[in-house]
């Protein structure tokens, strides 16, 4: 197993919450987190990637809101199969500091996704038991969902339907039983957006939850945050919104607002295992992904909507094929073998040049190509 | 892709054209054969050039190239691109010999190779500016396997600014110590990352290369323990 690149983090921050009829606390929210990730495989070839995400959070208050969460979170891509991705995700909560594990809540979620080009299928299950004031519940949810990124903006929408018999957190939420149930059932439907820039990062996300069968109310949710790169170890994050009650982990709804400070570090020097996994050159025109037997080389072109942009390369003898519009930006996929390739770009007929991000190398016609390594 | 050449290899040879007039090109183009069916992408490409003197003089290279063993695929592409860029007949004649000249050179450092990308690779890395004996080197390092990748990041690093010293060095002790192309490749990437971001194109090449470097000797340490002899289990001790 190669090790291929380490971040860990530390979080200072703070946030007012509000439940439901209660009053708004103001909460300190610090927190610690790292991620490792490489390649499954040896030095004749990878058979996977794989990524290991550690979290712990606290929420300290001087009453009953304190709280702690730890998140272990794994994924794995396996080569034969890039196209696919498998998450795993545990999470335990204990709820009360003073008394650590008398309350709390333990949570288990499986996701499988699947991917074609920029677009994303998602679904999965998970299974959660809390323990709270003597009551000891369960919940169960599904969901599924679709994802497609089209840069600088990616988003899912997705639906989960869920079940608990945690009386309290759904009683809290305004959700009743029309009739005796063995469990509160609802449904979500959620819609995520996503914007980024080199800098600045903006999410927002939407839900709403109906109940079903026996179960009666309804309920919506927003949430939305700024990430806010001030250099390449601290990031600025304010969020805000509506959480709605988490019928896995017994997390009760809320409204709140908060801002966190984030100190990360990167070590991703030792290890040099994957294509393109390990870097991405700072504002390049192009991605490359490994394929079976070579790449597939994705090159982006910004220029207005009427323009002819061109590309070509070894691969297709030069032949100079029209790049499509993809909605925000010019478009090609070229497939490359293993080995070396010359690649270049030109827009409305003008001089050849190799796409930002490649190395550039003078073709000897008056213009330039970029190089492209393909392991 | 091979060419029917019947006259004697020394009078085709590259070096025996170099300086020569055009007329002595073709002059000598009329006792050589036509190239054959197997060319005929090579013939396709020929016979866009429009200029006629052009023409017969890009025919003799790759007749020439072809009677010393070169691969003429890569002379093929070059010849492509030219046209495609709708270049001057002479700059794509000199781009062609150019390339005939250092596909020549990369053949006689990186024999006993003729594979058209291994030798490609070569001719990029003579024209970015490597030392033939470096070229040497690594076939030494890497007798059996493709320096295709190697000399292809060798190439992206010098481009970048990393100095042939450091660069050469640094990419010859990762073969030694037996670094997959996958993690040469991506040690291109990461400098490349590096540079975009403004680190110094030295001082990223070393700390790539010092983590990839200090990977595999941990690997080969690893290695060479699981595979000393041990007592077999159960055994005691002598």
């Amino acid at each position: 197993m190669h090790a291929q690149a380490f971040v860990w983090w530390l979080d200072a921050g703070g946030a007012i919450v509000q439940q439901p009829r209660g009053t708004a606390r103001a909460v300190a929210t610090p927190g610690i987190g790292g991620t490792r990730g490489g390649l499954l495989g040896d030095s004749r070839g990878a058979r996977g990637a794989w990524s290991v995400t550690g979290e712990g959070a606290l929420t300290v208050a001087m009453d009953s809101v304190d709280a702690a969460q730890g998140v272990v979170r794994a994924s794995l891509t396996p080569s034969r199969a890039p196209w696919t991705t498998s998450d795993f995700e545990i999470s335990s909560t204990t709820i009360g500091l003073a008394l650590p594990g008398a309350a709390g809540s333990a949570s288990v979620t499986f996701q499988q996704s699947l991917r074609r080009g920029s677009l994303r299928v998602f679904g999965g299950g998970a299974v959660g038991r809390t323990s709270r004031s003597a009551l000891d519940s369960r919940g169960t949810g599904l969901q599924v969902g679709l994802a497609l990124a089209h840069e600088p903006f990616s988003g899912a929408v997705s639906l989960h339907r869920a079940t608990t018999n945690d009386w309290q957190l759904m009683e809290a939420s305004g959700f009743t039983l029309s009739r005796a149930a063995s469990a509160y059932a609802m449904r979500d439907a959620r819609v995520d957006v996503t914007w980024r820039a080199a800098r600045v990062q903006l999410t927002a996300s939407g839900f709403h939850r109906s109940g079903l069968s026996a179960t009666r109310g309804t309920a919506s949710g927003y949430a939305g945050a700024v990430t806010w790169q001030l250099n390449t170890s601290v990031q600025m994050i304010a969020h805000s919104g509506r959480q709605l009650a988490d019928p896995l982990r017994g997390i009760p709804q809320a409204n709140y607002a908060g801002l966190t400070a984030r100190w990360q570090r990167h070590s991703d020097y030792p290890i040099a295992s994957s294509l393109s996994a390990t870097r991405i050159v700072r504002n390049a025109e192009y991605t490359l992904e490994p394929r079976a037997g070579g790449a597939e080389l994705v090159v982006r072109i910004n220029a207005p909507i009427g323009a002819v942009v061109e590309t070509a390369s070894d691969v297709s003898e030069w032949i100079p094929a029209r790049m499509s519009w993809s909605g925000t930006q010019f478009e090609a996929r070229i497939a490359l073998s293993t080995g070396t390739h010359r690649v270049a770009v030109r827009v409305n007929g003008g001089r050849w040049r190799a796409p930002r991000g490649l190395v550039r190398v003078d073709d000897e016609f008056g213009g330039a190509a970029g190089i492209v390594v393909v392991p | 892709m091979k060419l029917q050449i019947a006259f004697p290899v020394s009078w085709a040879s590259r070096a025996a054209w170099r300086g020569v007039s055009s007329f002595i090109a073709i002059f000598s183009l009329a006792a050589m054969p036509s190239l054959d069916a197997q060319d005929a992408s090579a013939v396709a490409a020929i016979d866009a050039l429009a200029d006629e003197r052009v023409r017969a003089a890009v025919r003799a290279i790759f007749q020439s190239a072809a009677a010393s063993g070169i691969p003429i695929a890569p002379l093929v592409t070059k010849l492509r691109e030219g046209i495609a860029k709708h270049a001057e007949p002479e700059r794509i004649r000199n781009a062609t010999a150019m390339l005939a000249t250092r596909l020549e050179n990369a053949a006689s450092a990186l024999a006993p190779s003729r594979s058209p990308d291994e030798l490609g690779a070569g001719a990029d890395a003579l024209q970015a500016g490597v030392a033939m004996g470096t070229l040497r080197d690594m076939r030494r390092v890497w007798p059996v396997k493709s320096l295709t990748v190697p000399l292809g990041v060798l190439v992206e690093l010098v481009s970048s600014g990393v100095p042939k010293a450091a660069a050469t060095r640094r990419v010859r002790e990762l073969l030694v110590q037996g670094a997959t192309t996958t993690q040469l490749a991506a040690l291109g990437t990461n400098v490349r990352a590096d540079i975009a971001a403004g680190l110094a194109p030295d001082a990223s090449m070393e700390l790539r290369s010092k983590g990839v470097l200090s990977m595999l000797i941990q690997q080969n340490t690893a290695a060479s323990s699981a595979a000393s002899p041990t007592r077999p289990p159960g055994r005691p001790r002598p």
